[in-house]
């Protein structure tokens, strides 16, 4: 019987680079998702839609193995509770690539021609936002280096704040577009799936921000 | 030797109740199991005791001369004050409570006690948990810088936290040893019955026993209640504890290890503001130097009165 509970904490770190990667893949198969989706093909679309909708579940096994390893003493409780967070917000971006993905082939939003680019451009820019999280928090947990977390973080940020001006436009040329109200509607709903796992990815980064205050004495 | 059975009983009490101020944060906070805590605090009280408890058996002995039956009557009274402050759910001081019952000991045999000790004691106490808040709230920004600029990463910060409070939970099991073991068994070193070494082992094996036995739920109690603690906090309040109680045992006064723990928390408080200090703490410690051992001293003037 150990004094500790030996490595408790580094098997944590080990998960939830885990955890990031898959979630990092979760996003991957989205775009392939829509990719195939917009390019018509429905069958590559649902194949790569049922990826995604394993690599959630995944995640799910890694958040509960992650939560089950902090309760049962791994890091300190206050940084316990501030790790739980985290990983939840970065559970809940697989969730919503994974709903995205349902939304596409479960509802079949009819993209028009000029506005397929743009809805594949959402995507493409996430991607990005999500291998920032992924290097900032493997810093976090392998190196420390705040000044390469605070870089990475700040990246995110400005990706994300092209995303919502592209939202934006691209939300106000649908409504002003020739397409009946309903059209647009759905479309409005779709852009929002999309839009939603850069959003969690921005919020997941900003809790990081927390970890690394709190890191600190 | 049947004497000696009050002392005990005073020894299983402090070890049940003062082993929550050692590892209460960390069994609470699953640091360490419970099992290896009351083992180390076990192993640590015992060293302290022997290796140092002497030094702290003079001052209990010179307040006032008893013999075998007055220091049984001592000790006991000191022991019912103990627990019954302990069962009403108020912190107490032992040693405060010892001192109180060998000045109403001393008072019933008439004018055998020696008050200018008496002063030294008392600054002691008042020293106790001023220097807690001191040497915690220094060693708070010391340590705290040397950690922000070498322990970036939160799995060797984590690490170094855990084993910083078991080392410090280890040096104030050692510090409760080497200055508590006079509240048990100093009026027996004084009054003859048993020699320091002795004196300093059954001490100890008494603590040992109220740790071992009865420790669980204080500690699991107070573990909860500092719980919201940080670590790091933790650790320097419980460092800075040990340190202070070790110090006084070098002037070879007891002193109360919850008063010294409780100052500690209170370093750490001011560092993050005034606001959070527990005022009700510092107010109860306050009232602590004057009810405990004014208790200590009624009981154990009543008992000598009726049954000697």
């Amino acid at each position: 019987m150990g004094l500790f509970k030996k490595g408790k904490e580094q098997e944590v770190a080990g998960m939830i680079i885990d955890l990031l990667k898959k979630v990092h893949e979760c996003l991957e198969q989205t775009q392939k998702t829509v990719v195939h989706y917009l390019r018509g093909d429905i069958e590559d679309a649902k194949y790569s839609a049922l990826k995604t909708d394993h690599l959630e579940t995944e995640t799910d096994h890694i958040r509960r193995m992650i939560v089950d390893s902090l309760y049962r003493g791994a890091f300190l409780p206050i940084f316990r509770v501030e790790i739980h967070n985290f990983v939840e917000k970065m559970d809940l971006i697989a969730d919503n690539a994974e709903i995205c993905c349902d939304f596409f082939l479960g509802q079949r939003p009819e993209i028009p021609e000029k506005f397929k680019e743009r809805f594949l451009k959402v995507i493409d820019d996430t991607l990005p936002m999500s291998r920032c999280l992924k290097e900032a928090t493997e810093d976090f947990f392998i190196k420390g280096d705040h000044e390469f977390i605070k870089k990475r973080m700040a990246e995110i940020g400005i990706l994300e704040s092209a995303i919502d001006d592209d939202e934006w436009k691209l939300t106000r040329d649908l409504f002003t577009s020739d397409l009946s109200l309903a059209a647009k509607m759905h479309l409005k709903r779709c852009l929002e799936k999309l839009t939603s796992m850069s959003d969690q990815i921005e919020d997941t980064s900003d809790w990081l921000d927390v970890l690394l205050i709190s890191s600190r004495v | 030797m049947w004497e000696i059975s009050a002392g005990i009983f005073m020894g299983w009490s402090l070890g049940s109740n003062d082993s929550a101020n050692i590892f209460g944060t960390g069994v609470g906070a699953k640091i360490i199991r419970y099992r290896t805590a009351i083992v180390l605090i076990s192993i640590f009280v015992i060293l302290g005791a022997l290796l140092e408890g002497e030094k702290c058996f003079a001052t209990v002995g010179e307040l006032s001369t008893l013999d075998h039956r007055m220091a049984f009557f001592t000790a006991l009274s000191a022991a019912i004050v103990v627990s019954f402050f302990t069962f009403s759910g108020i912190p107490v001081s032992t040693s405060q409570a010892v001192i109180g019952a060998i000045l109403g000991a001393g008072l019933h045999s008439g004018g055998m006690v020696d008050f200018s000790k008496k002063y030294k004691i008392v600054i002691c106490w008042v020293l106790t948990p001023a220097g807690g808040a001191l040497i915690s709230f220094l060693l708070y920004h010391l340590i705290g810088r040397l950690a922000n600029r070498f322990l970036k990463n939160p799995v060797l910060r984590d690490t170094f936290i855990r084993w910083g409070l078991i080392f410090a939970g280890c040096f104030s099991a050692y510090a409760l040893g080497s200055n508590n073991v006079a509240n048990v068994t100093g009026v027996y070193v004084g009054s003859g019955v048993l020699i320091p070494f002795m004196g300093a082992l059954i001490g100890s094996l008494s603590i040992t026993l109220g740790v071992l036995t009865y420790s669980r739920k204080v500690m699991e109690t107070v573990g909860k209640k500092i719980v919201a603690l940080d670590g790091y906090s933790a650790f320097i309040a419980e460092l800075s504890a040990a340190i202070v109680v070790q110090i006084f045992t070098q002037v070879g006064v007891p002193v109360s290890t919850s008063q010294a723990i409780v100052g500690a928390v209170a370093g750490v408080g001011l560092v993050k503001g005034i606001r959070a200090v527990s005022l009700r703490s510092l107010i109860e410690i306050g009232v602590g130097w004057i009810s405990t051992p004014l208790s200590g001293g009624a009981v154990c003037y009543v008992l000598l009165f009726f049954l000697l």
